[in-house]
Parts: structure tokens; sequence; C-alpha cells
């Protein structure tokens, strides 16, 4: 249907365009440090509206004392619309993010969701020679941060004996966790409305589960299997048939909660997860994959290449997939950051600290795809994963650390690729129960907790 | 149903410049009044590169360069055709606005970079200059106290980005700043446990006491006057004690008792900065040394009479030290001190041997250099903090102080140095700046009161949770500054006209903040 043009503004009560009314509430959850109104640096919080027609979309800004607000004349057109709750501070750093993606349906439509504040879980190496000092265990502790200071917010104590050994956002509804306390693996999934606590017992410890908030069902990858569970019910609804070997590296699941992807390290590299049918088909899209990252609200996975100079795009709604190929596209763990329309990856480099990239993905004028290769900055030693904020545009990548080298955070922010991304690294925040030790007649500080996967609320 | 966009509105967006005729290369705007009700309304009326923020056709931004018109966002054929932007704006408050001089300042303020301030620094070299100071800035602390010399902190530099491939860790390769290429290098000079002492010479016998009190020896090893100062396993060297004991130890009671003996000293030579046994050893002169300076009071009207007509002259000066100091009793004065001076460098010239010598031959008579005094190395804070130039504002209203910074490594909590006190007994202090502000008076420490965040908090910067970061100087990023934007509110009490603000430090050896981009502007 045509849109009424303004200039002919006196007759268009009359030209009969359909519309639609959205109606947005920003709730928020009783865990303090999860409220941005109580505990973030929170100077406004703009509502964005953004239907799938052309032009559809309209911004309101809400002072920090209303919750609520309606948006009229959303054309009909739009068959599904998204909205999106942005928290700046003073500067304009995304402190806290809130979405509700897909909405369908003609009529006037009503929408209720979190803004939470942009945190990071994080969860740790063991560290055996404390486990006797009365002070809980590393691997059982997450490590709750403020992806914009990279501040320690809070800490998420896991049941006793708890090893964790990988984090995932469920949207802004839960943060899974998937653990083992002895031989007995569990998907543990923490309610971002209350932090409170429910587990699902596992086949056996796994390493990393995908879900959306689209979808109860989560897929958990690891223990050379590939299970799934019914994170609302509670219930593990079994397994994979065929093992799977290798070490699972990394993963995405489409928003709509149809569709995951995993990267390990045997051959041919992916798995691609139909979760309605629990069926799991390996392909090889690419040489070598070092990491997956998702397109924010979408379906599309980029697959970068430990091996070669291309990045992968596959849609898994159909599984098309376009190659990239770059002069230097190599990357490891990888992570979608839309505000950059770049996959930011991590580049292992002799004789230096690994290094973040940008591949910035176009198509050249004869319609080749090229990948444009963009060096950001240093991590710290054995970066683990790069995991990107709801916004998609801050990206965390932890960092392990080594015997010489202490633990750290990476940042990378950025929002256009006509910016300069902006990286930033500091040593992983201290804690109150780290020690000061000698070390070749220098006191140094000895951090006790090594990061081992992370995830962002409402993050990928 | 979509509702109508009200006539005047549109005509609004006309005279902002988008002309109907040719909406496509008439000169694009950021910020108009026109209404809507989502982003195809302002697509409708060309403005295509805005969108429906709050029912106007606006620019979201988040920072300035945000608002700025790209030559890409404009369509081939319009690139040539004139100034794509004829107003620069500026974001506030995450939207596009026009800023000044298109809207004009009020009084006293100056516009910098489209936003008004009464005050604004970033340590940037100004146009016409090819060098910048914190003097230069007027970033000069006020004299803390009449009767003293004001000692700088000489740590707290202007620092700056330096040249491309610069070796990053000092004031001359330092790194990012938070805009342009300087910014202010914040740290805090700790007080030495003593000081710089002042030096008198007192007789042997006092020195040893004062060494043997200073360096007691084993238990029931008495010190004498043929061994000391100094052991057999000690090299003399200038004794200065932080504490000294309540009951001095009997190994000492031989060469103390003689120290009583020792004719005294003017008592204006002794400073206030001794310990007890340091002053009773400075309140005893040293016979030869006595003989020195009459002979050199005899010299300075005799021979140097003409030069020393005037006393303070340089003239006066260069004939006492030729003329007068080289008397055989003046060498004999020093040589004790200048031998022991010998030993500790391993010197064996025959200047040396010569004091050796001279020392030797005076035997209990020798004379030793003691303190007499300290230089203060304790600053007032007004030393220690960073004092802004005086500001006036006596006719602002409601005021703010915003500043971004950066903490490389600051620690949680550190020992703070007190001048002759025992470093055992140093205390310990949460390592921070803290923000000031002054109205009046601000020469004295009494007139500075802490700043206010806007939360109502304490202004102190960094906050607990940002500690042992990491970073050094010139590893910070654009980032780190975004992350460390500081509003402190301003109180009426000190808006005067010779208001100030200072960053006052207390951090440890290795930590340090970086401060950029310093306004004092109206409160939003």
């Amino acid at each position: 249907m045509k849109r009424c043009a303004l200039l002919t503004l006196l007759a268009l009560a009359a030209c009969g365009e359909s519309t639609k009314s959205i109606s947005v509430e920003l709730t928020t959850s009783a865990v303090a440090i999860l409220n941005p109104y109580e505990s973030a640096n929170l100077a406004s919080v703009r509502v964005v509206v953004e239907g799938s027609a052309t032009g559809d979309d309209v911004i309101r800004d809400l002072d920090l004392s209303t919750r609520t607000a309606t948006f009229e004349g959303i054309s009909a057109e739009s068959a599904t619309v998204d909205v999106r709750a942005y928290g700046y501070d003073e500067v304009g750093n995304v402190v806290a993010y809130g979405e509700r993606l897909r909405l369908d349906g003609e009529g006037d439509v009503s929408v209720s969701f979190p803004l939470h504040r942009n945190l990071a879980y994080i969860a740790h190496y063991a560290n055996g020679e404390d486990r006797n000092d009365g002070v809980p265990a590393p691997e059982s502790v997450l490590y709750v941060v403020d992806v914009v200071t990279r501040a320690l917010v809070s800490k998420y104590e896991l049941p006793a004996g708890a090893v964790a050994r990988g984090v995932s956002a469920r949207g802004g509804k839960q943060m899974l966790v998937t653990y083992e306390i002895g031989a007995v693996g569990y998907l543990g999934v923490i309610s971002l409305a209350d932090h409170g606590f429910t587990s699902i017992q596992l086949d056996g410890p796994q390493e990393l589960a995908l879900a959306s908030e689209g979808s109860p069902v989560a897929v958990i990858g690891g223990g050379n299997l590939i299970s799934f569970a019914d994170v609302d019910a509670g219930t593990n609804l079994g397994r994979f048939a065929q093992g799977v070997g290798g070490r699972f590296l990394d993963g995405a699941m489409a928003a709509d909660g149809d569709d995951a992807v995993f990267v390990i390290d045997q051959e041919p590299g992916t798995l691609f997860i139909d979760v309605g049918d629990m069926d799991v088909s390996a392909r090889n899209v690419v040489a070598e994959p070092g990491g997956v990252g998702l397109r924010g609200g979408g379906d599309t996975v980029y697959f970068t290449s430990q091996g070669s100079n291309r990045v992968t795009a596959v849609e898994l709604g159909n599984g098309n997939a376009i190659s990239y190929e770059g002069g230097d596209a190599t990357g490891n763990v990888a992570a979608y950051a839309d505000g950059l329309s770049s996959v930011i990856a991590v580049r292992e480099t002799t004789g230096r600290l690994d290094r973040v990239v940008a591949l910035f993905l176009y198509l050249e004028t004869d319609g080749k795809p090229s990948v444009q290769s963009n060096v950001l900055g240093d991590t710290l030693e054995n970066p683990l994963s790069a995991v990107v904020d709801g916004a998609g545009t801050s990206v965390l990548i932890p960092a392990r650390g080594s015997e010489e080298s202490p633990p750290g955070l990476t940042v990378v922010v950025g929002r256009a690729i006509t910016d300069a991304p902006a990286l930033s690294t500091s040593l992983y925040p201290t804690d109150p129960v780290d020690t000061y030790t000698e070390r070749d007649s220098e006191i140094v500080l000895r951090r006790r907790y090594q990061p081992r996967s992370a995830a962002i609320v409402y993050g990928r | 149903m979509r509702f109508a966009v009200p006539l005047a509105a549109l005509l609004t967006a006309g005279l902002l410049g988008c002309s109907s005729d040719d909406p496509t290369c008439a000169p694009k705007v950021v910020v108009t009044e026109l209404e809507c009700q989502t982003a195809q309304d302002c697509i409708d009326e060309g403005f295509s590169n805005l969108t429906c923020l709050d029912g106007r056709c606006l620019r979201a931004c988040t920072e300035d360069s945000d608002c700025v018109i790209d030559r890409d966002e404009l369509d081939e054929a319009c690139v040539n055709v004139g100034d794509p932007q004829p107003q620069i704006p500026i974001c506030e408050n995450l939207r596009c606005r026009t800023g000044c001089p298109t809207n004009a300042c009020g009084a006293g303020q100056e516009c910098v970079e489209g936003r008004c301030a009464f005050h604004y620094e970033s340590f940037e070299i100004r146009d016409g200059e090819t060098f910048v100071d914190l003097t230069t800035l007027g970033f000069v602390a006020p004299q803390a106290d009449p009767n003293e010399p004001n000692i700088a902190n000489p740590l707290t530099k202007i620092a700056t980005l330096g040249v491309a491939g610069c070796t990053l860790g000092d004031e001359r390769c330092a790194g990012t700043a938070s805009l342009g290429n300087n910014f202010v290098w914040l740290r805090y000079r700790a007080a030495s446990p003593k000081g710089q002492a002042d030096t008198s010479f007192t007789c042997k016998a006092c020195a040893c006491c004062l060494d043997c009190l200073a360096n007691p020896p084993p238990s029931g090893q008495n010190v004498t006057l043929a061994t000391c100062p100094g052991a057999p396993d000690r090299l003399w060297s200038l004794p200065q004690p932080l504490s000294c004991p309540a009951t001095p130890p009997s190994e000492c009671s031989s060469v103390c008792t003689a120290c009583d003996a020792c004719p005294n000293a003017p008592p204006d030579t002794i400073g206030d900065r001794l310990v007890s046994c340091e002053a009773q050893a400075a309140g005893r002169a040293c016979t030869v040394c006595q003989d020195c300076d009459t002979s050199v009071a005899m010299c300075r009207n005799t021979t140097c009479g003409g030069p020393c007509a005037n006393p303070n002259s340089t003239e006066c000066g260069m004939c006492v030290d030729t003329m007068c100091l080289t008397a055989n009793v003046c060498t004999d004065c020093i040589s004790c001190g200048e031998s022991a001076n010998c030993r500790a460098a391993m010197m064996s010239t025959a200047e040396c041997a010569d004091f050796r010598n001279r020392c030797l031959a005076l035997g209990d008579d020798g004379c030793y250099p003691t303190p007499r005094n300290y230089d203060r190395a304790q600053l007032f804070d007004l030393e220690q903090a960073l004092t802004s130039p005086a500001i006036d504002l006596s006719a602002a209203g409601p005021m703010q102080l915003r500043f971004d910074y950066v903490g490389f490594n600051v620690g949680v909590t550190f020992k703070v140095a007190e001048q002759g006190t025992d470093p055992a007994q140093w205390e310990t202090a949460p390592q921070e700046v803290v923000v000031q502000f002054c109205g009046a008076n601000c020469g004295q420490d009494s007139s500075w009161v802490d700043g206010t965040l806007v939360d109502g908090s304490r202004a102190v910067f960094p906050p607990t949770s940002r500690r042992d970061n990491g970073l050094t100087l010139g590893s910070q990023s654009t980032l780190d500054w975004r992350a460390g934007r500081v509003v402190v509110t301003i109180p009426d009490a000190v808006k005067t006209a010779t208001f100030r603000y200072r960053f006052l430090p207390a951090l440890s050896d290795g930590a340090s903040v970086g401060i950029d981009e310093i306004y004092v502007r109206p409160a939003e």
C-alpha cells in the first residue's frame, strides 16, 4: 500500500492507510544489580520500534520515571516489528538493554520486556590450591561484570562443588550455565527476574548450552554428545543418537530458536542442529572453523576460519551460504557486532599477544564477496571467546592469562564501520579474596579468578 | 489510521532549508521541528537522513560525530552542490542540536566546540604557541604558607600523545587523550621519610652518641671515642634516625656522657624537624669548627673586606670561599666528615689522604657533620593538588564541573608517607582523587570543600570497583576515556569571582590518573 505523502496532508485523514499501534512496557528485575534504574549510571532510556516495512521506525526517549510508551501509526505493512530499549549513561555508553523481536500480528500489539543492566556473567577455571581456604572455589562462582566499565558488580555462587564450564544467555530471561558435580553434568538456569536457580540433569558433563527466548528448547553440546532440554519445563528431552566428538569451541542459535550451530575442533568442524527435529548434521562450510557469530535478531551466522582467509555466512533457515574472502581474514573466537557491521575475531599472532580484528564483509562492485580486515589491538594471553551484547555495540573478550601474564578483559565498542572501533584491554577485575604474593622478590597480586566462559545479558 | 502532520510544522522545516524545489540537493539538516509519527514521514519530506524521535524529525546520536552529515549521505548528483551542512550541530541528550555560536552563549561564557562553558581546558597547545605547560595555563597553586616557599608537585604534568612509534610510558609518549593530543597526568608526590638534611658540625662525642643511638651496637659492645663514629664493620655516614630510643642503651653511655661536655651551639640553628637525639647532637658545637668560624669572620672583615662591603654579594661569597675557608683550621673542621666520605666512596686521592691524616691528628677533637634541620618534604594539599586558575562564576546559575578521566592501575589503599615518622607506623589510606572547590582564600586548605557527584556522593574517583585495572600510561584507549566521565555539582557557596577547582590525589607510587576535557558549564 502506498503511503500518504505529507504534501497531500490535508487529505491524509482520508487516505485510508492501515496502521497499528505498539504499546511498550519496560519492566525491571527484582535483582538490584540488574535493575538499571537502581544500579547503573543511567541517564536516559530510548525505545526504538522498527517495523519490517521501509521507513517504519520510530524512536521515543523516556524520562527515568516513565516505563511505558505507545507508538501509533506503525504501518500494517510491517509483518513483524522489533522493539528495543537502550539505556544510556551520561556519555552515551549503552549501560542497559532490552528487546522483544519479531512481534507479529495485524492488530495493535502490547509488549512487555525487562530492561536489564548491560552485564556479563563469567565462569572461571578451577583453582585447586584454594579449595580449602573457606572461600567458594572459583569454578563454582560466576562473576557479574559491567560491560562498559569492566568492573566487578557482584558474584553468583553455583551449588557447592559445581565446576562451571560454559555460560550463555537466553535473551533477557535467563543465563544458562553448564556445570558438573563429580561426574554428573547439569544445565543450570539462572532467572534474570530474581536470580532464582534451577537445574536440569544432563546425560553427562557438557560444554555449552544454546537457547533463545523464541523457544523453550535448549541445545547442549559437549561431552561427545548433543542433547536437548526444555528450559521452561525443566526437563531433559534426550540426546541426538549419534555421538559427536571433538572439543566445542563456539555456538550460536537463531533468534526464533529453530536452528543452532556449534563449532568443534574436529572435521568437518561445524554442526547444524534442527532443534524441532532434534537432528544434527555436520557440514564443511569453512576450513578449520574458529568461531561463529550471530547477527542480532536474525538467523545469519558467520563462521571465521583459523586456516584460511575466508568468512562464511550461513542463513540458518535455509542453509544458504556465502563465502567472503579477504587478504587476511583468519580468526579464532568470533562474534558479530551489528553496530560495526563486522565480525570481531581474534587472530593468533606469533611472538606477541593475540590480536583482535574486525572483519568487515562487503560485496565488491562486481558482486564478489570480500573481507576487509582491520586490526583493532591486543588481548591478553589465551583469549577464550568473544561475546556481543544485545545492542550489538560492545564485544567482550575474556582472556585466561598464563603463569606469566594475568587474566584480562578486552572490550571493543563501535557503532558503524565508518567510525574507528575502539578497543581497550585491562586486567581482570580484582576480588577481595585475591592475595598478594612474592615472586622474584617482587610483591605481585595473585588473581584467584581466571575466566573460562562469558555471556552478556541479551547477548550472543 | 495515520494522523495528519500540521502544516505549521511543515513550514518550519522549510525555513530550515529543505527546499521543496530540490529537496535532495538542499542543505541537509539534522534538526527540524517537523512533526512525524514514523521515519517515513521524514523521508517523505526529503529528510531521509533523519528519524522520527519524540514526534519530530531529528537525528539521534551518542556523540557529536553522529551529527555530521557525510558526503556519502548525499545523492551523487548533489555531492558538489554547496555545503552539505551549513551549521555544525552537537549531540546533547542523545539527539543532535544546534550548538553555539549559532545559539549564543550567556555572559562570561565561551563557545567550545559548539558548547557554552565558563571554563574549558583540554591542555592543548594554544593557537600561535609552540609550547604548553600547567603554569602558562594558570594551574598554579596559591601560596599555601606565607612563611615557606611553595613546593611544587613535579610529578603532575601535561602528557602528550607522542610521535608515531615512540616508547609509551612517560609524559612525552602518553597515548590517546580524550580529545586532541594532550591531557594532564596527575600523580602523588609522597613525602620522603626524612627529607633533605641541612647540616652543621658537632663534636666527635656527640657524633658518636647520635651514631650509637641510631645504630645500636651489639649488646655489651660499648662504644668508645677511639673507634667511633662508625664501627669496625660499618662505615660511618650521616645518621638520620626516624626515632630515638626512650632510654639510651648502656653501650652508648660513655660517648653520650662525653657529648654533654661539648660546647653549646647557638640555639637558633637547631631546626624543628629533628628527633630528640638529632637535636642533642645539633645542640653541641665542635671547637675546631668554632675556631674556623672565628677565622672566617676575621678574614671576611680583613682580606675580603672590600668585596664583603656588601656581604650578600657574589664577589663576597667567592672571596670567602677562596681566601677564608682554605685556612688550615677550616680544612681541619671538615676533615673527619670528608674522610668518611672518601672511605664510603672508596677514593684514595691525595686529598682524601690529607683529610684522613688531619682527622687522625685531631683525635677526640674531630668534628663531624650532623643534621640541624630538614627541608619540608611533606606537601600541603594545595601543593599536592592540581589547582585551576580562578574562574569568575559570580553571575552563574546552577553549575557543574565535567571532565573525563582514566585511572592507571589505581589500587585500593596505600601507605601514606609522613615525614619524620617511622615507615612502620605510616597509616593506610584509600587511594583516590578528590574533586574540591574553593570560592575565596584559596591559599588556605581549610577553604576547600569536597564536591559531590550528581547522585549526592562525595566526588572521588576512580570508584572502588574500578581499581587495579592494569592500565599503564599509554595503553589507554578512547573507550577508557568514555567510561570515565565525571560530573560534579558546583555548590552555590563557592560560585564567586575567584572560584577554583582542584584535583587532590592520594595515590601510591605506581598509580596515576589522566584527566582531560574539563568543562565548568551550566548544569543541564
